[in-house]
């Protein structure tokens, strides 16, 4: 990056243009771009003002600039946007295969679907051991309730035949199943702790 | 330098926070669609195909909007990238083998055209200008073009270069110095 050109810097510095030495119109160039310009102080202006009065081979330099100016200002027309402009850009968005929306809703769905696995895992940490827990005391309820049907055995063969007969009729699978429900239990609880372990390293 | 923001700026940003990227991209356009054509038309002097780049800015500018969380002013946002899109531009032309307009060849075929068959006097001071504008360096080039499509702000040249004003200043002032050296002598080869 350049900086501010030195030498309108040292004509900034001297403030206002001089006759004294050969020349000075040359030496003065950049003064009186800034006077054109209209970047100079009021006081400044004065100055060149007053300077290019009274000094004709300033004033054929100012009227050069002006001309260059103008001529400039009249070449350099700015060019226009033609009507249809922002339909092809609509367009050019609307063909192109991986559109800035498209990506947003690849996102969204990944975002959604890691934010699911996560809750998913911490669900499980956190409710998988207390269904554990409700699983094993379900299954002691069982076979405790098997251990009392078994017990009242004698009582139901006391009563009539009818009775009896139904009762050994479903007592038989009734305690099959207890039995296998308290095998479940048994391995539940004996797989709770490393169960506990391995949820809470997921 | 840092812009002032537009009004519309804010409008923008607010709309671009509720996640409406499509009313966000039409303010957008509305705003700065003419400024992103003066500065593509500024460093490839093709009024065609400064449309065409300022169409291909736009669509770089949607696909970045998600992306887009605020940290720089949204003008200095988009006016890198059109400075980015257009010098990748100008690199891969500066790459491709071109036909000088000055081959034998070339000259020949051209001085068949009868729409380009005028005299100096036809063409007028606008072109002689034109022509001398074409000779400066690509920087002075800018800035001077730039200059006079932006209504001859210094501020809004800066900006839109991403250059210090005294630099602008600077180039602007050198550029116009070369284009009366180039003028004079220009004058005198035409006798």
């Amino acid at each position: 990056m350049a900086d501010s050109d030195p030498e309108i810097e040292r004509l900034s510095r001297k403030g206002g243009t001089s006759r004294d030495s050969q020349g000075h119109c040359a030496q003065n160039e950049a003064r009186l771009f800034e006077y054109l310009d209209g970047i100079l102080t009021a006081e400044e202006f004065s100055a060149v003002k007053a300077h290019l009065a009274t000094c004709p081979e300033c004033q054929a330099l100012s009227e050069e600039w002006q001309r260059l100016d103008f001529e400039l200002g009249a070449c350099l027309a700015p060019p226009s946007l033609s009507p249809n402009f922002r339909t092809r850009v609509w367009q050019a968005i609307g063909a192109e295969p991986d559109s800035a929306l498209a990506r947003k809703r690849a996102q969204l769905r990944a975002d959604w679907e890691a934010d699911w696995a996560d809750h998913r895992r911490r669900f499980l940490r956190a409710h998988f051991p207390a269904l554990l827990d409700k699983l094993g005391y379900g299954v002691l309820a069982s076979m405790a309730m098997y251990f009392v049907l078994r017990l009242c055995r004698p009582l139901w063969s006391l009563s009539t035949d009818v009775t009896t007969s139904l009762v050994q009729q479903w007592v038989a699978p009734l305690g099959l199943g207890l039995a296998a429900l308290s095998l479940i239990a048994a391995y539940v609880v004996a797989a709770k702790k490393p169960l506990r372990r391995w949820l809470g390293a997921l | 330098m840092e812009p002032t923001q537009h009004p519309t700026e804010g409008l923008i940003r607010q709309r671009l926070a509720a996640g409406d990227l499509r009313e966000a991209f039409e303010r957008l356009l509305e705003l700065y669609s003419r400024k992103v054509l003066h500065l593509a038309f500024s460093m490839l002097h093709n009024e065609t195909q400064a449309e065409d780049m300022a169409q291909d800015i736009f669509l770089r500018v949607w696909k970045g909007l998600p992306g887009y969380h605020g940290g720089a002013s949204l003008s200095t946002w988009i006016y890198t990238i059109a400075r980015n899109t257009c010098l990748t531009e100008l690199k891969k032309r500066a790459a491709r083998p071109t036909v000088s307009l000055h081959e034998p060849a070339f000259e020949e075929a051209m001085d068949a055209v009868p729409a380009l068959q005028t005299t100096d006097r036809e063409t007028g001071l606008g072109m002689d200008i034109k022509h001398l504008v074409e000779q400066l360096p690509e920087h002075y080039r800018q800035v001077i073009t730039l200059f006079y499509l932006e209504q001859k702000s210094y501020e809004q040249v800066s900006v839109l270069l991403g250059l210090p004003l005294g630099t602008v200043k600077t180039y602007l002032y050198r550029a116009k110095k070369e284009l009366l050296k180039l003028g004079s002598h220009h004058s005198m080869a035409l006798g």
